[in-house]
């Protein structure tokens, strides 16, 4: 019997410290004992207790794993407002500008350099026809590791400078941060993108500590002196910017953001690190509605609006012995705007609508009623009606209730590209999945089946969630979110094959495949067990066109729906 | 979302009027002794390359070249097209010479699976989508195992108890072999119920001669039976909806020789 | 509620792959392997595990995906315990189409190919039947087409060399008689066709609108060639009608279209007939008057009603025109005799005329110009035609009566026909024509005869004029007493007024034939001698009879009060003696009187060739024929002013039409109109 076949090539298994994040994407320094002996003295993290941590993943090796020290000369951009963050930043020395301008008024020449997505040139699109492999799940053992950032280089790692940086300094308005600051912390903990551009002020050093290393310490420091300061950071200078992002607070007067801001609360509601809530509650989901955190409840006095942050929330009202779903809201809408509006235009008390509930986790700013009142009556506030509605209004057409009722109980309101098929109009041809393999090297990354309700199904292809749970437990950060477009990604080169994605994955969406070398031979490890990676879709991000499956379905079956978008939640229930 | 009935009245609405635009030219060009049917028979040439595209389309998805579905539609209203343009340029007679036979035949026989295949691609997924649990059509024999074995568990019973003679017996006679494999093709196709009813009442049948335990596994086996049948209708539809194509898009080459062959007699040979 | 048999998480359900070839084998056993074969179809099972040494001991190594580690664990010799569990992997369902399809191309090429090559009957390509007339040819492609002569050069003849006009060449091969230009339009070319079309143009009243389509659709000159294939298209069938074609299709070319022939066809211009008639016939009075009268005498065969058109007019072998019946049969029962003209003495050519300027004599004195036999009723005036023979072909001043020294000419010539013949005569007229020889020499015999009746001392006499000597006297001559007028045809003696006359002998009068060819064409000259004017007058003039002076209806034999002369292709006049033949070659319409006929009724002709009723002379002759010029000679009128008509009404469409209309389906441009002409 050969065991040729098997046994071509034996590599080792990948770990989630095999690549320090000192030397990824460019950087090639290391922390040496006494880099980290001076990091602990520094008052950052002098306070926590090493003790609390796990034997293994202590402090020491976090530091020196999870964090590089990096320098900037003056006008190096640092982060990009706009940029999918996954990392905190603390200044060791020097000082740092963050740019408050914020929509139009930012300047484009802190924009400049922005990288566009490597999509494949016409040619590259057409050559996949030949040279996609005809084995299954080929890996180059042979390939290094590529950047998984967009990143320029300039010797060993890619900055983009502002040329002039005194200009830049007059013409817009900038906060100058000296050491001792930290930066960036709530756009890698929060998932959400960097509110404002950072740069170096000067020549500065600054230590830039990966998420999954924050979060950990964060977790384990029993002081939770790292956590108090994060959180009244985010008052001071976050939540200005967060709220002027908004639309609703888009014209407001920076007096009456001044005589906002002290009243707002960040809120979290439900579990926030872990899967562990979706999993759960994927299994029933009656008891799942019973069981979700009640942020406000129906029928009471409205003394607070909501603005969603981060996280989905349900909207129910009672119906006989249960409760019925009337709609869902995600990030930038609001809830109880309409009550107080109603209270506030006839004079009468008003109750909330219906119980606001927090799927799984939900990062919410509340904002007292009666603040609310005065910047109604100042007319701070445009367009409220907008920001009102739920998802879905429900005007045009009947809102099929099954079918909502299905996305908001299994979670799939999550989604920003839903694979939803219509199975009155699939023909079951594979079309789809033939063209998901034909611009992935020959190996497709979903499956043609998933839960059914009615007419669709919503197939175990990735969604690319708001939140994507899936990137919570992955030790390297191979599973990451595009700085650009907001797509969660896998890096081939730093999976690890630890399945944590696939398995907190609530959707099915990820599936762990057996890689192969060019003769089609299963690659093995050292103990001749099969490397295994982790796969999903990923949007054809590289491909010309967008998603191929959606173009590939001959029938108008299959369609790739953002359930946050009002309009695309209706063509899909209300076709 | 597109409103597909207004797309429909949309596009036979086109294909009414080219086809009556053609009528009139055809009409004019032969009264102005312009000889249409050459015109008419490069007019075929270029609808049946653009029809066949469709397939060298499919392989390009990975190109922006339009969505599979919009060129479906083309495919479809210039598939219906083809007929009256096909008729005007025989004259609507069957033609002489071997080649001309062939390429007439196949252009019917493709013509014909065509609108078959439009009729079964628009009723057969309701009716999927209806029945059963939604299967893969590659992964129905694992499941047909699945249902075999704890139908063939069932049936054995526990491990200290005696399996009910009766329904061994029933079990070797009638759904050992319905268990083995997808079965049923044709009564399927035609939607008809015969074999499931059949074999359920042959099953409850036996109620009589069952205790109650016999009886809870007689209704297990009920149980895999109806959902070995719905795999059975999921195969059968699904095959359907795959089998056409054997006839569609092969006949479709071996038309595309015989016409190149009749393009080039008739180009050579015509007088005019 | 049961399970379901399909589970979504990443361990029970890895990707399908439906692009690949091949599919494990055990997959329609329902126990798939997770492996799939390999690219090539091998099995890649070859064992489940490769067990892992570890010490002395081997450790099983399968992954989780496969069910981790077997319970037995590997053979004590580091074999795997699990059994070869490799398939043969079968084609997946999208491979075996595109296999089917590769089986369907290569039997379609193979066929292609048999057919194509030269081993195989030609007839496998013919895409239909040919019709009867052609079908010796059907095995032979190369006799009609081009591209049938080889089948190698086969694409090339498709798409580069391509020559319709060759295959129109093997056409007329065998069909060599359809005109001069057959791929020309109407098979006219050139400049014919170019004035056809001009003379179209002009009379075009058809809509803009079909006229900006046909330009545009046959934007070119007139007189580009085309194929024959263009309007007769075969392989369609063994009783194809290859000649078929629908208006509209003829139509196509012309300018001036309609929609069909009741409604808008283009009135006929002069139908039948555009020229004069050869025969003055009149139609209306014979019909309505003489032939209704049906009190003369019939000599027709078949004692036929003489208001019948078919008792004159006849079809033609093939049934198409109609021709005359010649004048035996028709007009010589009434018009015979007065073409003999019986009662009338005939046209003199020799009188023993009275002498101008009598001298005075004594009785039994011999006068200077000896013996001349006149009579009481001599004539007065010489003939014209003596009158030039004894001058010898010059013209003289008419006088009245003979002088002496034509009186002694006169007796010379005499003598000499008795002595030579008629050769003397035709000396005496160098110019004349050969056409007069004929009745020069019927006239010299009689010459002859009454030189030795009236002058019986003739040669005495002459003698003795020749030397000077005193006349002889003659020996008297009788004069006859008071004669009627002999019943005679053709030359005789008069002795009574002692002149030579003809009468017409019959109809087609050999003698006044020769002379009117003679002298039509010469008549109106100015160099011609009066004297051929007065013969001509004599024989022609519609006012003349016989003799000069005399003023009548009626001339001699009254050839010209029936045929009519006209100008030919040289520009001379000549006389119509025959009625018009119709051309027996193709034109562009044809017109068959034989299914017109199949019509019972008597009057059917009229039906179509309607009589003018409302002509304006009522008289018998039509002055038109001749004009006096300012001499006061009479001249025939040229064809191309004299409105000389048969009396009929022109051939309107309408006549047509209604019969040829919508609802007896017989008005296709084909029933009447010709595409192949032999000439315009």
């Amino acid at each position: 019997m050969s065991q040729a076949s098997v046994n071509q090539r034996s590599i080792d298994r990948p770990r989630r410290w095999d690549m320090p994040f000192s030397q990824e994407a460019g950087h090639d320094s290391v922390l040496t004992d006494a880099d980290i002996d001076s990091l602990l003295a520094n008052d950052a993290f002098s306070r926590i207790d090493p003790d609390g941590f796990k034997r293994s993943v202590p402090l020491r090796e976090i530091l020196r794993n999870d964090v590089r020290l990096v320098d900037f000369e003056q006008g190096d951009v640092i982060v990009r407002q706009g940029d999918w963050g996954s990392s905190a930043f603390f200044i060791l020395s020097g000082a740092v500008r963050v740019e408050l301008d914020r929509g139009d008024d930012a300047s484009s020449g802190l924009i400049q350099g922005r990288q566009e997505k490597t999509k494949k040139t016409l040619f590259q699109s057409l050559a996949q026809l030949w040279q996609n492999n005809r084995h299954a799940e080929f890996r180059n053992p042979d390939a290094k590791q590529t950047d998984s950032g967009n990143i320029r280089s300039v010797g060993g790692v890619t900055r983009v400078y502002i040329s002039d940086v005194s200009a830049v300094i007059e013409k817009h308005k900038t906060a100058r941060m000296d050491a001792g600051h930290w930066f960036g912390e709530l756009a890698a903990l929060g998932r959400t993108p960097r509110v404002a551009t950072v740069f170096a002020d000067e020549t500065s050093t600054l230590l830039e500590i990966r998420w999954q290393g924050l979060r950990d310490i964060l977790r384990f420091d029993r002081d939770q002196g790292l956590k108090t300061y994060i959180e009244s950071v985010f008052r001071e200078r976050a939540l200005a910017s967060l709220l002027r992002t908004e639309r609703l607070f888009a014209d407001i007067s920076d007096q009456e953001m001044a005589n906002l801001m002290p009243h707002c609360r960040l809120e979290t509601f439900g579990e926030y690190d872990t899967a562990k809530p979706f999993r759960e509650m994927s299994g029933d989901s009656v008891d799942a509605v019973r069981n979700e955190p009640v942020i406000a409840e129906e029928g009471d006095y409205p003394n607070a609006i909501f603005l969603i942050r981060s996280g989905v929330a349900r909207l129910s009202q009672k119906h006989h012995a249960g409760r019925r779903t009337v709609g869902y809201l995600n990030p930038g809408r609001v809830f109880g705007l309409t009550e107080v509006l109603r209270g506030f235009r006839s004079g009468q008390s008003t109750a909330y609508d219906a119980r606001l509930s927090a799927i799984g986790y939900l990062n919410a700013v509340v904002i007292p009623a009666r603040i609310v009142e005065d910047l109604l009556r100042s007319g701070a506030i445009s367009d409220p009606e907008d920001s009102c509605r739920p998802v879905p209004q429900g005007a045009r057409g009947t809102v099929n209730e099954n079918l909502l009722n299905f996305l908001v109980d299994g979670k799939y309101v999550q989604g920003t590209e839903t694979m939803v098929i219509d199975m009155d109009r699939c023909t079951r041809c594979d079309d789809c999945v033939r063209a998901c393999a034909a611009t992935h090297d020959n190996n497709p990354r979903f499956i043609r089946h998933g839960p059914v309700s009615g007419r669709h199904m919503v197939a175990n292809a990735c969604m690319h969630c708001l939140d994507p749970v899936c990137m919570i437990e992955c030790p390297t950060g191979a599973i990451h979110r595009d700085t650009l477009g907001g797509l969660v990604l896998i890096n081939d080169q730093t999976c690890i094959g630890c399945a944590q994605c696939a398995s907190n994955c609530p959707f099915d969406a990820i599936r762990m495949v057996e890689t192969r070398n060019a003769a089609g031979a299963i690659l093995v490890d050292s103990k001749n067990a099969p490397i295994l990676e982790a796969t999903k879709c990923d949007l054809c991000h590289d491909q010309l066109g967008g998603p191929a499956c959606q173009r590939a379905c001959p029938h108008d079956a299959l369609e790739r729906v953002d359930l946050q978008s009002q309009s695309a939640l209706e063509g899909v229930i209300a076709r | 979302m597109t409103n597909f009935v207004l797309r429909r009245i949309i596009g036979v609405v086109i294909v009414a009027v080219l086809t009556l635009l053609l009528l009139v030219a055809t009409r004019t060009m032969e009264s102005a002794l312009l000889s249409p049917r050459t015109w008419l028979g490069w007019l075929l040439v270029v609808i049946v390359l653009f029809l066949a595209s469709y397939r060298v389309r499919k392989q390009f998805s990975m190109l922006p070249l339009g969505s599979s579905a919009g060129w479906l539609q083309c495919h479809i209203y210039v598939g219906l097209l083809s007929l009256p343009v096909f008729l005007l340029h025989s004259g609507a007679q069957w033609p002489g010479g071997l080649i001309e036979v062939m390429t007439g035949l196949l252009f019917l026989i493709v013509f014909c699976t065509g609108v078959v295949g439009l009729i079964l691609t628009r009723t057969i997924p309701p009716r999927l989508t209806d029945r059963g649990e939604e299967v893969i059509r590659e992964r129905i024999p694992v499941f047909i195992r699945i249902l075999r074995e704890e139908a063939e568990a069932a049936v054995a019973g526990a491990k200290d108890e005696a399996p009910s003679e009766v329904l061994s017996e029933l079990y070797l006679r009638r759904l050992h072999s319905f268990f083995q494999r997808p079965t049923n093709f044709f009564s399927h196709v035609i939607h008809s119920a015969k074999p499931r009813t059949g074999l359920l009442s042959a099953l409850a049948d036996t109620r009589r001669f069952l205790n109650t335990q016999d009886e809870q596994t007689m209704e297990r086996l009920a149980e895999c039976v109806r959902r070995k049948d719905d795999l059975d209708y999921q195969y059968t539809m699904q095959s359907l909806l795959k089998y056409w194509l054997f006839l569609h898009v092969p006949l479709t080459w071996a038309m595309i020789v015989f016409a190149s062959c009749h393009v080039v007699t008739a180009m050579a040979y015509t007088s005019q | 509620m049961t399970e379901p048999l399909q589970q979504f998480d990443w361990k029970s359900s890895s990707y399908e792959r439906p692009g690949d070839v091949w599919v494990c084998g055990k997959a329609c056993d329902g126990m798939p392997c997770r492996l799939g074969p390999g690219a090539d179809g091998e099995c890649s099972v070859h064992s489940q595990c490769q067990p892992e040494q570890v010490g002395d001991r081997y450790r099983c190594t399968r992954s989780v995906l496969h069910g981790g580690k077997c319970a037995d664990g590997p053979n004590p010799d580091g074999t795997c315990c699990q059994a070869d569990e490799s398939c043969q992997p079968r084609m997946s369902l999208l491979k075996r189409r595109k296999v089917a399809g590769a089986v369907c191309v290569s039997i379609s090429l193979a066929i292609c190919l048999i057919t194509f090559s030269d081993s195989s009957p030609q007839t496998l390509l013919s895409p239909g039947a040919v019709t009867s007339a052609h079908a010796a040819l059907e095995a032979n492609c190369a006799a009609c087409h081009v591209a049938g002569e080889a089948h190698s050069g086969l694409l090339s003849n498709a798409f580069l060399a391509h020559d319709s006009l060759a295959d129109s060449e093997k056409c007329l091969h065998c069909h060599q008689d359809i005109g001069a230009a057959p791929l020309s339009p109407h098979s006219v070319d050139g400049n014919a066709l170019t004035e056809l079309t001009a003379d179209a143009a002009a009379n075009s009243n058809s809509s803009v609108v079909s006229r900006t389509l046909t330009a545009f659709i046959h934007s070119g000159p007139p007189d580009q060639t085309r194929s024959c294939a263009t309007c007769h298209q075969e392989h369609h069938g063994r009783s194809f009608d290859l000649a078929k074609l629908s208006d509209q299709q003829c139509q196509t070319c012309h300018k001036a279209q309609f929609d069909d022939f009741a409604h808008g066809h283009p009135e006929f211009e002069h139908f039948p007939h555009a020229t004069r008639p050869n025969i003055y016939f009149d139609h209306a009075r014979h019909i309505n008057a003489y032939f209704a009268a049906n009190d003369l005498p019939s000599h027709i065969p078949d004692k036929k009603s003489l208001s019948a058109c078919s008792t004159c007019h006849k079809p033609d072998a093939a049934g198409g025109m109609m021709l005359t019946v010649d004048f035996q049969h028709t007009c010589a029962s009434c018009h015979e005799s007065q073409i003999v003209d019986l009662p009338f003495p005939g046209v003199p050519f020799f009188a023993v005329t009275q002498v101008a300027e009598q001298p005075r004599t004594e009785p039994g004195e011999i006068p200077i110009y000896g013996h001349w036999p006149v009579t009481e009723s001599s004539l007065r005036e010489m003939p014209p035609l003596m009158s030039l023979l004894l001058r010898g072909g010059a013209s003289g001043t008419s006088t009245l009566g003979i002088t002496p020294e034509l009186i002694w000419q006169c007796k010379q010539l005499l003598l000499k026909v008795r002595n030579v013949g008629e050769t003397a005569l035709t000396e005496r007229l160098p110019e004349a024509h050969s056409l007069l020889h004929g009745p020069l020499a019927e006239l010299g015999p009689l010459l002859v005869a009454v030189s030795t009746s009236w002058f019986p001392g003739l040669r005495d006499e002459m003698a003795a004029h020749m030397t000077n000597q005193p006349l002889p006297k003659s020996p008297d001559v009788a004069t006859p007493e008071h004669q009627a007028m002999p019943p005679v045809r053709g030359w005789y003696i008069s002795d009574a007024d002692r002149t030579i006359r003809y009468r017409p002998v019959a109809h087609a009068d050999p003698v006044l034939r020769r002379l009117l060819d003679y002298l039509v064409p010469l008549v109106g000259s100015e160099t011609v001698p009066k004297e051929l004017q007065e013969l001509f007058t004599a024989l022609a003039n519609p006012s003349g009879s016989g003799e000069i002076s005399r003023s009548g209806p009626l001339a001699t034999g009254r050839c010209l009060s029936c045929h009519t002369t006209s100008t030919d292709d040289d520009g001379i006049l000549r006389v119509n003696w025959n009625t018009k033949v119709p051309r027996d070659h193709v034109a562009f319409t044809s017109f068959r009187h034989e299914p017109h006929m199949q019509i019972e009724g008597a009057n059917l002709c009229l039906t179509c060739h309607q009589i003018l009723n409302d002509q304006q002379t009522p008289e018998f002759f039509r002055p038109e024929y001749f004009t006096r010029d300012d001499l006061g000679r009479w001249k025939p009128q040229p064809e191309t002013s004299c409105p000389l008509s048969s009396g009929f009404d022109a051939i309107k469409q309408s006549h047509c039409a209604s019969c040829h209309n919508e609802s007896t389906a017989s008005q296709t441009c084909l029933e009447c109109h010709n595409y192949h002409v032999h000439s315009p």
